[in-house]
């Protein structure tokens, strides 16, 4: 299943917006965890139809993207991603792609696959996996 | 053929006001909206196509090649880049050039990984995706510019893998140039031989060769490839580019798909023949003066924009060098009249050459009135 990330400001009530806006079109949310960061945070959610939720979203003038990656949340500081990198080239963890989601008070939420998932899960655990 | 029958001219007749209107407030996007193809208008009348590569010969000989040819040549002088190694074509805009671009990376090194910054257009990342080529997004510098303490960490990281590296000539929000020159050092310092530097210049591939102080750029700050767009400062109705790389790389490529029994060494098969005629003859009647008295004008209005946004407090700021000028989002209603793409807290004007100084006023008077609105 196709997980959603949104991009939101932490304002009262995004939840509760995003919710109604897959509600009033008969979508199930399966799960949902959030993260915040300052003024800006992510919302990761997964519902019963993927394709349709994320049209739906987007109508509803949210930024989201349907990403199969992982999702992990560092510290925005210099070589913290390297870092991450240098732990999968030890391990011979090839990453495929490692994108930047968004940046916000001395945080990155940073999406990342590589050629073997599980062991790349493996090696992120003890980090701040979304 | 027949006249339109009157529901369709009608149609024809509001979308042409709609654009009108549009134009009239389009300030955000780099589209130079200031040309006049009319002495092309008789070309409509053909079938025209450029199918396959311009330096090759085609069988569907109703075609511009040749003029594209031209068109490559004053290209590449441009990007400095000599006549002789000089190979490319006109492509459907900034995104075909960039994938061009990259694909020519991954054939020369298949075991590259991509690097690029976190300000780079949103087309790349469909690109790395129908590529399937090992990628990693590298943090930018609050200016726009890539992080190059973070390339270098990353790189160093990866060092025994071929670097293809995609340098932002003028980012799309920001107008930020990275540092081509810094970025060869880095691969030098940390001896990685096997390295491809792709070039999106998509804008200010046509503003730094004609200016005084140019950040580097060019075939020889770096560059193996280049994309830049036709339709953003040069101005053109359809939407189009230009790819440049070194005739060697394509000979390599073009060995491999004649293995396949395709000569084509250009991505699409049917091509734009218009598009490469439109670009010559803006070369024709504006020549090489022409476009640096048009690139001189355009950052004088960028200033002048700075200046009257500083007037009211508003912190604007632009890149040296650089039409794009930045400042905190607007409301909504400024964004409702006007036609700018903003991006999280910040927005951007660009000053192509329709953009007058009495637009600019009338902007800020608005971007002002509106935040006062909102504040009281």
């Amino acid at each position: 299943m196709n997980r959603i990330i949104i991009t939101v400001r932490d304002e009262v009530g995004v939840i509760a917006d995003i919710s109604k806006a897959l509600a009033d079109e008969n979508i199930n949310i399966e799960a949902l965890n959030t993260e915040v960061a300052g003024e800006k945070g992510v919302v990761i959610l997964t519902t019963n139809e993927s394709d349709r939720a994320l049209r739906v979203l987007m109508n509803a003038g949210f930024r989201a993207i349907t990403d199969e990656a992982m999702i992990i949340r560092l510290r925005d500081e210099p070589g913290a991603l390297a870092k991450v990198a240098e732990k999968f080239k030890i391990a011979g963890v090839n990453i495929q792609s490692m994108h930047i989601l968004n940046r916000h008070a001395g945080y990155a939420n940073v999406a990342l696959t590589a050629d073997d998932e599980a062991k790349a899960k493996a090696l992120l655990e003890g980090e701040d996996v979304l | 053929m027949n006249e339109p029958n009157p529901l369709t001219r009608a149609h024809l007749d509001a979308l042409k006001r709609e654009f009108e209107e549009l134009a009239q407030r389009q300030v955000g996007y780099p589209c130079n909206q200031s040309f006049d193809y009319s002495e092309l208008t008789p070309f409509l009348e053909y079938t025209l196509n450029n199918v396959g590569d311009p330096f090759h010969d085609s069988n569907f000989r109703s075609n511009t090649h040749e003029i594209e040819r031209e068109v490559i040549a004053r290209f590449a002088s441009l990007m400095h880049l000599e006549q002789e190694q000089a190979w490319g074509y006109v492509t459907s805009g900034g995104t075909e050039g960039n994938m061009y671009g990259i694909y020519m990376g991954r054939e020369l090194f298949p075991d590259g990984v991509v690097y690029f910054s976190q300000d780079t257009h949103y087309s790349v990342l469909k690109i790395l995706r129908v590529l399937n080529v090992r990628n990693i997004m590298i943090k930018s510098q609050e200016n726009g510019e890539i992080d190059y303490e973070d390339l270098r960490e990353t790189i160093r990281i990866h060092r025994d893998a071929p670097v293809i590296f995609m340098a932002n000539i003028g980012s799309t929000m920001k107008g930020a140039v990275d540092d081509v020159s810094r970025v060869r050092g880095i691969l030098d310092d940390l001896a990685v031989t096997n390295a491809y530097i792709h070039a999106d210049a998509a804008l200010s591939g046509m503003i730094l060769p004609f200016v005084e102080e140019p950040q580097p750029y060019g075939f020889d700050a770096g560059f193996d490839s280049v994309s830049i767009s036709g339709h953003k400062l040069i101005g053109c109705p359809l939407p189009c580019g230009v790819v440049l790389t070194k005739r060697d790389y394509v000979a390599r490529i073009a060995r491999s798909i004649e293995y396949v029994g395709v000569l084509d060494t250009t991505l699409p098969g049917s091509r734009n023949a218009l598009t490469p005629l439109m670009l010559w003859y803006a070369f024709e009647r504006l020549g090489m003066d022409g476009f640096r008295e048009l690139v001189a004008e355009m950052l004088a209005v960028a200033e002048y924009a700075v200046e009257r946004f500083d007037e009211f407090g508003v912190p604007a700021w632009r890149h040296k060098n650089s039409v794009t000028v930045v400042f905190p989002r607007p409301p909504a209603e400024v964004m409702r009249k006007w036609q700018i793409a903003p991006l999280g807290d910040i927005a951007h004007i660009i000053t192509m050459p329709h953009v007058t100084r009495e637009m600019v006023n009338e902007f800020v008077d608005d971007c002002v009135k509106q935040k006062h609105k909102q504040t009281a």
